[in-house]
């Protein structure tokens, strides 16, 4: 069987398998498969642009080539200091793999929260979570620096999963108002016991005197520090969480309208609402395990992606992630940057990006539907 | 057929029916009536599930409803809500195709047949000029209109005749007379061709015209549910809204129409 062959019988197996989408079934976004695959390109570009930047810059054919010639099974004779190899698998790479998997994570559950609890403003940030996952993380690293025992990277995320998993389950419990959980006290309930998380992780570093210093160039640098464990230790979180809000994107669409007609539809509300948020708490620890505070990418990638691709889950989800992927690269790439050889903190330059990009948004969707 | 046993339902301690006893048969058309406040929306809720009884049961062909799983009994009832959000930049399509829910498998996809049934919902309720317009863009009753497009294409069964509930809390609340003329003659039409049809009305007259039984409710309580002629009276409609009215017979229909008597001044 000939290369057309095959491509003719799985196009045909495909048609069978598939039924045609009417145009009224996806009018938002015309061509929602192009434009994730272009916006996949992009983020290619931009990943590639991102590792070859530097104190010493590689240009990107450099760095396909050097990439290519690590892989397993390619033989092939590159022209290149041997060096690059060092710098791009050793230094760049980790960095910027986990860069990507922070912007997706944070994009993804924000999309995720914000369609939950039918709020334009809900992130990770706004409901407490992304707090009580600093504070699991600054105890785990506490722990790390001020023992003499050490204590493994990998426990990093998940002591930050446990104090997110936390905040949700007691910002949920007192969100509640007999049966159901409004979204006005889930939020109000949110930004209490965040702020009781935000004090509680300056209260420790506070106490950890001299080691405050070490702590705290963890949390602002953990990139450059943190190495291919921190990617390994991060990787399944984010991984996981972004499967399961995937699977369950679209009884998120229905969630949409309200619980009642959700229920009325066929949904089983209590499990859906409890696995999206168990999911966007995993991706969210996961990301603000090596990260600290970045805001506004959760904000505004998410609303962005939606005024590109329409509100269904199942197309907003992807495209989310590849543009939070995106979007802090970019923003690492500037924060490596702009005052080189020293670097900004991410949020510092997510803040400066994401802010103003914002309020653009939320002048053109004055007149629009979030959702 | 519909049978509801000695239903009592609260909210949290506050009774919101109490020991209610009625059926609706397959074909006929039952509107609840009663005053603000009295459970016509209560009861269509503890129909559908969402709200649970503290005694009795619902039967939808000699079956518990209450036993059936979320998905299941989607598939036997559809709820067309009173004034609901709805995620406005959804377009017409998306959200009629959203009734088609409970039928699909998890991890599916639609498949060509729940586009026809949706198609055909589009059609019956002439919202398919809409159907790729933003559901946001339209009217009160345009979106009326879709919800309840949206309502048929979650009781339109793949194969198999047995009865199953429509339930309308106000639905035409918000229409013009045209338009809701409409809805209810296609009401009627889905009701005759097999459907259980429970609507909450606040209009009497609408409901006299509409329904073929009338369940008149007060404080919860099942007050009477017999022809609209036996339930608009003098008598019912003071014990249960506490309003002096005067009833007289529609000179083209023969239904019953209610006028307010007017106080002496």
């Amino acid at each position: 069987m000939s290369l057309g062959e095959i491509i003719v019988a799985l196009n045909v197996r495909r048609k069978t398998a598939r039924a045609e989408v009417p145009p009224w079934a996806m009018a938002n976004g015309a061509r929602p498969r192009l434009l994730v695959i272009a916006v996949a390109l992009g983020v290619v570009a931009i990943f590639l642009l991102s590792i070859g930047v530097g104190s010493v810059f590689i240009p990107p054919l450099m760095v396909i080539k050097t990439l290519l010639s690590h892989l397993p099974f390619v033989q092939m004779q590159v022209d290149a200091p041997s060096t690059y190899g060092t710098i791009l698998f050793d230094i760049r790479l980790p960095r910027v793999v986990l860069v990507a998997l922070t912007g997706a994570a944070l994009a993804t559950s924000g999309t995720a929260y914000q369609g939950l609890f039918r709020n334009p403003l809900a992130d990770p940030y706004l409901i407490g979570v992304a707090a009580g996952a600093g504070l699991g993380a600054i105890c785990a690293i506490a722990l790390r620096t001020t023992s003499s025992s050490s204590i493994s990277v990998f426990l990093v995320p998940l002591a930050s999963f446990t104090g997110a998993l936390a905040t949700v389950a007691l910002v949920y419990q007192l969100g509640r108002v007999g049966g159901s959980t409004p979204t006005t006290t889930l939020i109000l309930a949110g930004v209490a016991v965040g702020s009781l998380a935000t004090a509680l992780s300056t209260f420790i570093l506070l106490r950890l005197g001299q080691q405050v210093v070490h702590v705290m160039a963890f949390l602002l640098g953990g990139y450059s520090a943190a190495g291919w464990e921190a990617v390994v230790a991060v990787a399944p979180f984010t991984f996981i969480g972004f499967v399961l809000m995937y699977v369950y994107s679209r009884p998120l669409n229905l969630l949409l309208f309200d619980e009642e007609q959700a229920r009325n539809l066929g949904v089983n509300v209590g499990r859906v609402k409890l696995i999206i948020i168990v999911a966007a708490t995993m991706t969210t620890a996961g990301a603000v395990a090596f990260s600290g505070l970045i805001g506004f990418v959760g904000l505004v990638v998410p609303h962005a992606a939606r005024m590109v691709i329409g509100p269904d889950h199942r197309r907003l989800l992807p495209l989310a992630a590849l543009g939070g992927a995106a979007f802090l690269m970019l923003a690492d790439l500037l924060a490596r940057t702009v005052i080189a050889p020293e670097e900004l903190p991410l949020g510092v330059v997510t803040a400066f990006v994401g802010a103003p990009f914002f309020l653009y948004l939320l002048r053109r969707a004055r007149n629009a539907a979030f959702f | 057929m519909l049978n509801i046993e000695h239903l009592s339902a609260a909210y949290g301690k506050r009774l919101a029916l109490h020991d209610i006893c009625m059926e609706a048969r397959a074909g006929e058309v039952v509107g609840v009536v009663g005053s603000n406040g009295a459970g016509k929306s209560s009861l269509l809720r503890a129909i559908s599930g969402s709200l649970a009884p503290t005694r009795g049961r619902v039967l939808l062909n000699g079956i518990d409803l209450s036993r059936l799983s979320v998905d299941v009994r989607a598939r036997q009832i559809a709820v067309v809500p009173q004034s609901s959000h709805l995620p406005g930049a959804f377009t017409v399509g998306e959200v009629v195709l959203m009734g088609r829910t409970p039928y699909l498998p998890f991890l599916g996809s639609e498949s060509t047949r729940d586009y026809e049934i949706v198609l055909a919902a589009l059609t019956r309720t002439a919202t398919e000029v809409l159907a790729e317009r933003r559901i946001g863009e339209l009217s009160g009753g345009e979106q009326q209109r879709v919800l309840i497009a949206r309502a048929l294409a979650q009781i339109t069964a793949d194969t198999g005749a047995q009865p199953r509930i429509l339930l309308l809390d106000e639905a035409t609340a918000h229409l013009d007379i045209k338009h809701q003329a409409a809805i209810w003659e296609l009401v009627r039409e889905l009701a005759r061709s097999g459907l259980i049809v429970i609507a909450a009305l606040h209009d009497l007259n609408l409901a006299a015209q509409c329904a073929d039984r009338l369940a008149l409710l007060s404080g919860g309580r099942l007050l009477v549910c017999d022809k609209p002629s036996q339930v608009l009276t003098p008598d019912w409609l003071w014990r249960a809204y506490d309003v002096s009215a005067t009833v007289i017979t529609h000179p083209l229909y023969g239904t019953p129409l209610v006028t307010l008597t007017q106080k002496e001044v």
